[in-house]
């Protein structure tokens, strides 16, 4: 319940976890994450299946999102206590890379499945449903 | 000089005259910025400074000899004037919009409009042909961008699209007026209000919007039935056409999986919220790239790319992904006429400070903005709302967030460690931060706002970050080089200009890089009226060995329409011109190089990300990241002593030398910079 508690908070300011999008004509800006939850949303927002055709058309709608994998695992055991979830993650994961972006396009979508598992876990406790 | 109609409309709103320039008088500046600057010179110059408030600020509204012809993405306009927006200097700058605006002003045969003094109570233009009418806009004022246009359509057309109108030269016309107005923001005077066009073609950066509001000027309407603007030489232009296409757009349904064409790019690729069944294209007049979309709902017509951007983060984060309060925060930008990037960066601003404790309710900054439905189109409607009224935080907000920051007494501290980002001239960071992709930072200081031109930006930033995100290197950096330094007449044969290592982006290589965009920014893009998502066309996959058009296709164009010969070479001079005599303006507003410097979080702050960039390491060429890049002080002072050098401006003030303006033929620039003691 009280790790439950912890994940489904509002973390402060400097606890914070930074990400970036990148669109084309608009640039690339860093996104601060305060949340477990917000974190979610930001992996089930960042499309993957982008061909290399689409991304690069002038004036494309594609973005190139990204989250260090490694520092989510690092944010989700230190700030939010979850050591499970992290080493989980750090699992997937697997270590750091030549080319961070390529690994996120690879983990994100296993990444995501475990937090949302345990999203819906930590909803389900402080709900009282299994 | 054909593609020119022969006359400029110039509107006195303190003495309600009309009158004409003689387009004649100005065709060496050929249109758009060149002519504008010009005219701007001429009868505010000596003047400065002044404040963009005063009613001797003077506000030009360009098309180029191109607009109205089948030139591929001419339909921009460009507005210049004092703006409001830069701080601490409010700088002479530009804005720029799309749509029909520019055509139909040509159809009425005009070639732009210059708009002096103030009005003694709110009026609108009404332009039919060549009756001009200064009008009472009583009841206009308090009206929305879209509520003003739908009741100048009501006023001028009859309401009815399609219904016939007989204009006072004799013809008949079914068109609506194209309108150019402002909000009740612009009506304040608000330094982030933008001028808005149709329902999503805006004039965002300068603050124009605040300008036409301490005018009392509410909007400029225009339809234009005489007729269409006279080419040189038909022949060449569709020849230009058919050549363009044939070598440089490649088959859309059968495109390899490379680079695609800046020419001929799939359509509504701008538009970036959520689509809907019901749905088409739709562009800026005679552009083949159709960037935008209509929808049957109305709702998010004609927005697109940073009217979706500047809020697509809070909705992703709240939804997991964008939903239609997304198309709906976009609608609101346009109505209410607001300079989107100001809003995108106040919105991350606000979070950031309510994270932290500072801003909310009961805190320091006190607000009751309800940041448990950040996310929601609600939440943008309530900011802009205490904007409109004036309450809450939205007094402080309607100055732009610099200013804000600063009544808040935030203004140093967050501006050296980056909280708040806006990096140069109290303008927000457009994405492409000056500690990575330093030939836009330096562009955006050098001149006196963030420049918005992706030249180089579209290969240098979004190629290499693609190419990593999908593991597939189809161009090489030093290819991208070896083709820059093909292509960027006058200052070909050199490589390095490409060079973004630590150790690049200090060097005379990338003085000639930044020199370079500005003079073909000025001329070719702000005079001529090419659109940025077009041109420059530098580095192409479908063109011969993955060459774009630049440099034959802008002159192809340009001598078909207006029968002139020149190269690209002479248009780069002209642009040299210009940003010379733009300059000179800024010397006389207070432009000293001691002024011209980064915010403090660019020198001190190491850049957080990685960010992907050409560059030239021991001996080899790759893309390798500028994570962890600050820019160095006194490397930067070198940089600008270098590019004061190359530009024949004082290396002590960084202003034009007699010489310099002389050679320019200038001289005249220099007798008064002379006479106010501020000659280099």
């Amino acid at each position: 319940m009280e790790l439950a508690k912890k994940v489904l908070s509002k973390v402060p300011w400097q606890d914070r976890l930074v990400a970036s999008i990148a669109h084309q004509t608009t640039g690339a800006m860093t996104i601060d994450i305060y949340s477990f939850e917000e974190a979610v949303n930001f992996l089930k927002s960042c499309r993957t299946d982008y061909s290399l055709d689409e991304l690069l058309m002038r004036g494309s709608s594609a973005t190139i999102n990204y989250l260090d994998l490694n520092a989510l695992a690092s944010w989700i055991g230190d700030v939010l206590g979850d050591s499970e979830l992290s080493q989980a993650i750090r699992e997937v994961v697997g270590g750091e890379s030549e080319n961070p972006l390529l690994i996120f396009r690879e983990k994100v979508k296993p990444v995501l499945e475990l937090m949302e598992q345990r999203l819906a876990q930590c909803k389900g406790k402080l709900s009282g449903t299994p | 000089m054909k593609g020119h109609m022969g006359k400029i409309l110039r509107v006195n709103l303190t003495n309600k005259t009309v009158k004409t320039i003689d387009t004649k008088q100005y065709e060496e500046w050929v249109g758009g910025h060149g002519i504008g600057s010009a005219i701007f010179w001429d009868l505010v110059a000596s003047q400065l400074p002044i404040s963009p408030y005063d009613p001797k600020n003077v506000v030009t509204i360009m098309t180029s000899p191109l607009t109205g012809t089948l030139a591929p993405s001419t339909g921009r306009t460009e507005v210049q004037g004092i703006g409001l927006q830069s701080y601490p200097i409010e700088w002479f700058t530009r804005g720029n919009f799309g749509g029909r605006f520019g055509m139909m002003l040509k159809n009425a045969g005009w070639d732009g409009i210059v708009i002096e003094g103030k009005a003694d109570k709110p009026c609108w233009i009404n332009i039919v042909d060549d009756d001009v009418d200064i009008a009472d806009a009583s009841d206009l004022w308090g009206l929305d961008a879209w509520e003003t246009q739908e009741e100048i359509w009501r006023k001028v057309s009859g309401g009815k699209f399609g219904k016939w109108i007989e204009t006072s030269t004799g013809r008949y016309t079914t068109q609506r007026p194209a309108v150019l107005t402002i909000s009740q923001v612009g009506e304040l005077g608000a330094r982030i209000a933008s001028l808005v066009h149709d329902a999503g073609n805006a004039a965002g950066q300068g603050g124009f919007g605040g300008i036409f509001g301490a005018k009392n000027l509410k909007a400029i309407s225009v339809i234009g039935a005489k007729g269409a603007v006279e080419v040189a030489d038909p022949k060449a232009l569709f020849e230009a056409w058919k050549w363009a296409i044939e070598n440089y757009r490649g088959d859309i349904e059968t495109r390899p999986s490379k680079t695609p064409s800046a020419f001929g790019a799939q359509p509504t690729q701008g538009f970036w919220g959520v689509k809907e069944k019901n749905m088409r294209p739709s562009a800026c007049a005679v552009c083949p790239k159709a960037c935008r979309a209509k929808f049957r709902s109305g709702i998010a017509n004609e927005s697109q790319c940073v009217e979706f951007a500047y809020y697509s983060w809070a909705v992703s984060a709240r939804y997991g992904g964008p939903t239609i309060e997304l198309n709906k925060a976009a609608d609101l930008t346009q109505k209410y006429a607001i300079n989107n990037y100001e809003l995108l960066r106040i919105l991350v601003y606000l979070r950031t400070l309510n994270a932290m404790g500072v801003l909310g309710k009961g805190k320091a900054i006190d607000t009751d903005l309800p940041f448990d439905i950040l996310g929601t189109a609600a939440f943008v409607e309530e900011l802009i709302r205490k904007i409109i009224q004036g309450k809450d935080i939205g007094l402080a907000l309607r100055e732009g967030g610099v200013r804000a920051a600063k009544q808040w007494g935030r203004l140093e501290q967050d501006l050296k460690t980056g909280v708040l980002a806006y990096p140069y001239w109290g303008c927000p960071e457009h994405g492409y931060d000056p500690r990575t992709e330093a030939e836009w930072g330096y562009g955006s200081i050098l001149g006196e706002r963030d420049i918005n031109e992706h030249d180089f930006n579209f290969f240098v930033y979004w190629y290499p970050l693609g190419f990593m995100a999908t593991g597939n290197f189809p161009i090489s950096a030093e290819e991208c080089a070896k083709i820059c330094s093909e292509k960027l007449i006058p200052y070909t044969g050199d490589p390095f200009m490409l060079d973004y290592s630590d150790e690049g982006i200090y060097s005379e290589h990338f003085v000639k890089l930044v020199a370079w965009h500005r003079h073909y920014t000025r001329f070719w893009k702000q005079s001529v009226g090419f659109c940025d998502w077009m041109f420059a066309d530098l580095v192409n996959a479908y063109g011969p060995n993955n060459r774009g058009l630049t440099p034959d296709g802008e002159v192809r164009f340009f001598n078909a329409v207006t029968g002139k010969n020149i190269t690209f070479a002479e248009g780069m001079e002209i642009g040299r011109r210009i940003w010379n005599l733009d300059n000179a303006i800024w010397v006389l507003q207070g432009r000293h190089r001691d002024v011209v410097k980064f915010a403090d979080y660019i020198y001190e702050v190491p850049f957080p990300s990685d960010y992907p960039l050409p560059m030239y390491i021991k001996g080899e060429w790759k893309f390798a990241s500028a994570k962890g890049r600050k820019i160095d002080r006194a490397k930067f002072e070198d940089f600008k002593t270098k590019f004061y050098t190359l530009e024949g401006w004082s290396t002590s003030s960084g202003w034009p030398t007699r010489s310099t303006l002389e050679a320019l033929n200038l001289k005249y620039v220099a007798d008064l910079l002379a006479a106010k003691g501020k000659l280099g």
